[in-house]
């Protein structure tokens, strides 16, 4: 295969000497188009490049961008034929056509070589003051490049000074490749330094200014810290149009820019949500599921109160159907958060569709996990979710059940009577659950809730009749403990089945297994006071492995 | 900031791939490697649009069968970075018409040109610096997917398809082009009923897009329904035929001037396509356009499970709704499904691997009603549970209609250099962005 495209390489630079091409701009424009496509493929192109610095000197705009282009990213290691290029190059930077001029800054200055600094110094010097915007834009960038390969060049011919006077340029786009250019090579210091005077003239710019340079203002802005608190007001009130902006970047970047203001004011920043609210609103419902799920980021990153702004507004973070999957996940993750009394009702509604969805096992898991944390949030809401996770034990698909377990096993939740009528179900299609996790939570609910329950007893029988075969290393711990607390509570009847089980895990080839049970052991035998204080002295829902 | 753009085939094949010039901005990290390889070890839906990776940060939007993704070595806005790149693809759109894998192949020159100018100078105003002219590229009549990438090229009878994905930007090449302007009012309906039709939660979010063609910068006037209400959020509705909105936004170039009095926006549009407003629509002045009841019942001495579904268009007799088609999840213990349906041109089919249900409904005019029974086959020892089967999940496309009432009353263009009117054309066309029926 390789060969085969080194062929093509070379058949197309044998087809671009030839001088009858040489002469057709559409043919020409084929061909390079044709190199284009092997370049994107990560093809080595040196074989071209002779005809590239030849076509530099095209007179048709489109084949001398292409042919800079190849030639800038495929000769780093190939000082002779930048030394061809070089100059036609510096015969283009004094071009009549400003086109060509910007254009042939831009590839100069994309050499980046120690042979080149010389001339591309000269170039950028001249094009920082050219008369066309373009030329200067280019120019700006080069300062970049320049400073790259040779930082002292730019330091000694006091392009910096340069750089920030050209702030106040007409062209906003030259402003910005300013800020930028200044942050790049300034980088070591600290970046670019913004003055009182400059962050005052870039604020009463800035509504004038186009939606991309707006952000990149707005992001060097950041930097900025008002000396006085009436200062700052005065930069809220500019800003503040920006997070009514059609953009979301503007908006985003305003928010955040606002948050590093307004730092010590935090009853402020809830209000800066409420601003922008209806911007955020209206682009989740836009349809760009990669714009929306961005969005959701931003909003799930705010603190609690600030979150819940969007409550009145929890449909717009309602799961769509096409919404691919990560989309769904963080539009569930985030719901919870935005539970109030009055919208209790259709969140819950809303997570119980998802919470059956037999697409995803992750959207599912993740849906019924957020039941549980309304469950635990939202007092009136209780009882509901218990009910709603109870009814999903219905469902015949094992993974269902299985997130059902997972979610439940790090709930607290104080109801023996949930907990009798959940365990006659579990117990009635416990063969259902087949993978570890499920299987896992299974047994250590059993053991911390099914105690009362002959049916528990015989569910436990059956696993530890399998133990052997059993290969999770979860599994097998989650049923010796269980069996202990079974143990603990009706000592006669589990006699047998735990005295079985020590033996089979005694002799297990996982450590983990073998340690587990002989602490357990030494527990029980250490009397059935102390057995029944640690077994069931829970710490707290969640940390099952620490405690038992 | 962005170190590389790629445009990804979903087969995984790179495209196109452009790397920054700037050599402290790129990196040697394979990048063309691995997202791809990522696409295919986690297949789509489940990669979130942006993650790191080797301490590089990935952006990526998807658009159609393509995937647009930009590299970057800071950690980028990802709004930012999603925002460029969804404007990227916009402005590929306005420059090709038309943007899939044989368009991008046949354009690369111009999109490599377009991609190098957007890396360095932002994404406005790029036109005048773009040299290479554009290879309009047929679109293939199979391309159903996406509503976004769709519109414009939606079948409709009354506009010729083929006008709707040329270029947008004018070149040199195209003088003959023809002086015209696209205007289309698409709503997209979100909803989830009950079993029994009642609905629970629904909402319309609406655009007023634009494709503009005209020549020269003329002003236009789009002028909406008279009585149109604008409310604010939580005010009582009126009842009745007068159309309200909840919420609306306007793109820049949009003066409001004489909405507030008479309803008229004055635009300005720049050349290509953008939505003029978008608004969204909730609650109680909504009506379903189509209505879906399902009944679920076991069959006695079986452990078999009937499903009963009956569908009714409730547009006016002059609309219809095309694409009809309702998905309905069935558990795994399903093996077959029997059906049964009353009417012509539908069909219903049983993807086993997917465990789905679909009935599909080519066209249904208003007014009508249809009703599909079916026995969902269970060869498992267990009972099915109704509460596995379902949500339905329920898609249409409706045109000539929409679901808030809002209309264009007149549009206008103020040409004072060129005596001849232009062509304008106005479309209405109601979509499901997502219509769930639960099932129980």
């Amino acid at each position: 295969m390789a060969k085969v495209v080194r062929r093509n390489v070379a058949l197309l630079a044998k087809q671009l000497h030839d001088p009858e091409i040489m002469g057709d701009y559409f043919q020409q424009r084929g061909l390079l188009a044709k190199v284009l496509s092997f370049a994107s493929q990560g093809e080595d192109m040196s074989l071209v490049l002779p005809s590239m610095v030849k076509l530099l000197a095209h007179p048709d705009l489109c084949v001398k961008k292409v042919a800079g282009e190849v030639l800038t990213q495929h000769s780093a290691g190939n000082a002779e034929m930048v030394l061809l290029a070089i100059n036609t190059l510096v015969q283009d930077a004094a071009d009549s056509n400003p086109m060509v001029r910007g254009l042939a800054l831009r590839t100069l200055s994309a050499l980046q070589q120690e042979s080149v600094t010389e001339h591309v110094e000269r170039a950028v010097s001249a094009g920082l003051s050219d008369s066309s915007a373009y030329v200067r834009r280019a120019a700006v960038l080069a300062c970049v490049r320049l400073c790259c390969t040779s930082p002292s060049s730019v330091q000694d011919s006091g392009f910096i000074d340069r750089l920030y006077g050209m702030i106040r340029d007409t062209d906003p786009v030259v402003v910005v490749n300013c800020l930028s250019a200044l942050e790049e090579i300034l980088s070591e210091e600290g970046g670019i330094v913004i003055n009182k005077n400059m962050s005052h003239y870039l604020l009463s710019k800035l509504h004038s200014y186009p939606t991309w340079v707006q952000i990149q203002v707005l992001d060097i802005l950041k930097k900025y810290h008002p000396g006085n608190e009436d200062e700052l007001f005065d930069i809220l009130n500019v800003v503040d149009g920006c997070l009514e902006n059609n953009s979301p970047t503007v908006v985003t970047t305003a928010i955040q820019l606002f948050m590093g203001l307004l730092e010590n004011l935090p009853h402020l920043q809830t209000e800066i949500f409420k601003r922008a609210k209806p911007t955020v609103i209206s682009h989740l419902g836009s349809g760009n599921a990669e714009l929306s799920c961005a969005l959701i980021d931003i909003v799930s990153r705010a603190s609690g109160e600030a979150v819940s702004q969007f409550s009145d507004s929890c449909q717009s973070f309602f799961c769509r159907n096409k919404d691919p999957y990560y989309l769904k996940s963080k539009k569930i993750a985030l719901l919870p958060r935005l539970v109030t009394e009055d919208n209790g009702d259709a969140i819950l509604e809303e997570l119980s569709l998802y919470c059956v969805d037999h697409s995803s096992p992750v959207v599912s898991l993740q849906a019924i996990r957020a039941v549980g944390l309304l469950q635990q949030k939202q007092e009136s809401l209780a009882d509901a979710c218990k009910e709603k996770l109870n009814g999903f034990y219905h469902s015949t698909s094992p993974h269902i059940l299985s997130n059902i377990l997972q979610v439940l096993q790090d709930l607290d939740i104080q109801d023996d009577s949930f907990w009798e009528s959940f365990t006659t179900r579990v117990c009635s299609n416990h063969h259902m659950v087949s993978d570890s996790s499920g299987k896992s939570a299974l047994l250590y609910l059993l053991g911390k809730h099914g105690h009362n329950s002959m049916d528990a007893y015989m569910v436990l029988e059956e696993y530890a009749d399998d133990f052997s075969e059993q290969k999770d290393q979860g599994v097998k711990i989650q049923l010796l403990t269980a069996a202990c607390k079974m143990f603990v509570k009706h000592p006669a009847e589990c006699q047998n089945l735990l005295g079985g089980l020590f033996e089979t895990a005694m002799d297990d080839t996982d450590l983990e297994v073998r340690s587990r049970s002989q602490f357990l052991y030494s527990l029980l035998a250490s009397g059935i006071g102390v057995a029944r204080s640690v077994l069931f002295s829970d710490g707290g829902g969640g940390d099952r492995f620490s405690v038992i | 900031m962005i170190a590389e753009l790629l445009i990804v085939t979903n087969r995984a094949a790179v495209l196109l791939r452009k790397i920054s010039t700037d050599r402290n901005e790129a990196h040697d990290f394979r990048s063309m490697d691995v997202f791809p390889k990522k696409l295919q070890l986690i297949g789509r839906g489940h990669i979130p649009p942006h993650f790191v990776e080797n301490d590089v940060h990935f952006y990526y939007i998807r658009r159609g069968s393509l995937y647009f993704v930009a590299t970057s070595k800071k950690d980028v806005c990802a709004v930012s970075a999603i925002e460029f790149l969804s404007r990227l693809y916009h402005m590929m759109k306005d420059f090709c018409g038309v943007v899939s894998e044989d368009s991008v192949r046949a354009n690369t020159l111009l999109l490599h040109e377009l991609l190098c100018d957007a890396m360095i100078a932002s994404t406005e105003k790029l036109k005048p610096y773009i040299t290479s002219d554009p290879v309009v590229v047929e679109r293939s009549p199979a391309a159903q997917e996406d509503i976004a990438t769709r519109l414009f090229g939606i079948e409709n009878r009354t506009t010729p398809v083929s006008t709707s994905h040329k270029p947008a930007v004018r070149t040199s090449l195209d003088e003959v082009k023809k002086n015209e302007i696209f205007v289309d009012i698409v709503e997209r309906l979100t909803a989830v009923t009950d079993a029994k039709g009642v609905v629970s939660h629904m909402e319309v979010q609406g655009t007023i897009n634009v494709k503009n063609f005209l020549l020269g910068h003329p002003q236009v006037k789009i002028a909406l329904n008279e009585d149109l209400q604008v409310n604010a959020a939580g005010q009582v509705k009126g009842y009745g035929n007068s159309a309200s909105i909840d919420r609306c936004t306007f793109h820049q170039c949009v003066d409001l001037t004489d909405f507030d009095n008479s309803r008229i926006l004055t635009v300005s549009p720049p050349p290509g396509e953008f939505s003029a407003m978008t608004y969204s629509v909730s609650g109680s002045g909504l009506n379903l356009p189509v209505r879906v009841l399902v009944f679920i019942s076991d069959i006695p001495n079986s452990r078999d499970v009937d499903v009963t579904v009956r569908v009714r268009c409730a547009v006016p007799a002059s609309c219809n709704a095309a694409y009809l088609v309702i998905k309905l999840p069935v558990p795994s213990a399903v093996s077959s499904v029997s059906q049964h349906v009353t009417g012509p041109s539908q069909e219903v089919a049983f993807r086993s691997e997917e465990k789905l249900v679909v009935w599909s409904i080519r066209k249904m005019p208003g007014g009508e009603e249809s009703m599909a029974q079916l026995r969902l086959i269970n060869h498992t020892s267990h009972h099915i549970s109704k509460l596995d089967v379902g949500p339905a999940s329920v898609d249409f496309e409706i045109s000539k209609h929409t679901l808030s009432g809002l209309q264009i009353r007149f549009l206008r263009v103020f040409e004072h250099e060129h005596s001849y009117v232009p062509h304008r054309w106005i479309r209405y066309i109601t979509t499901a962005d997502s219509f769930t029926v639960k099932t129980n």
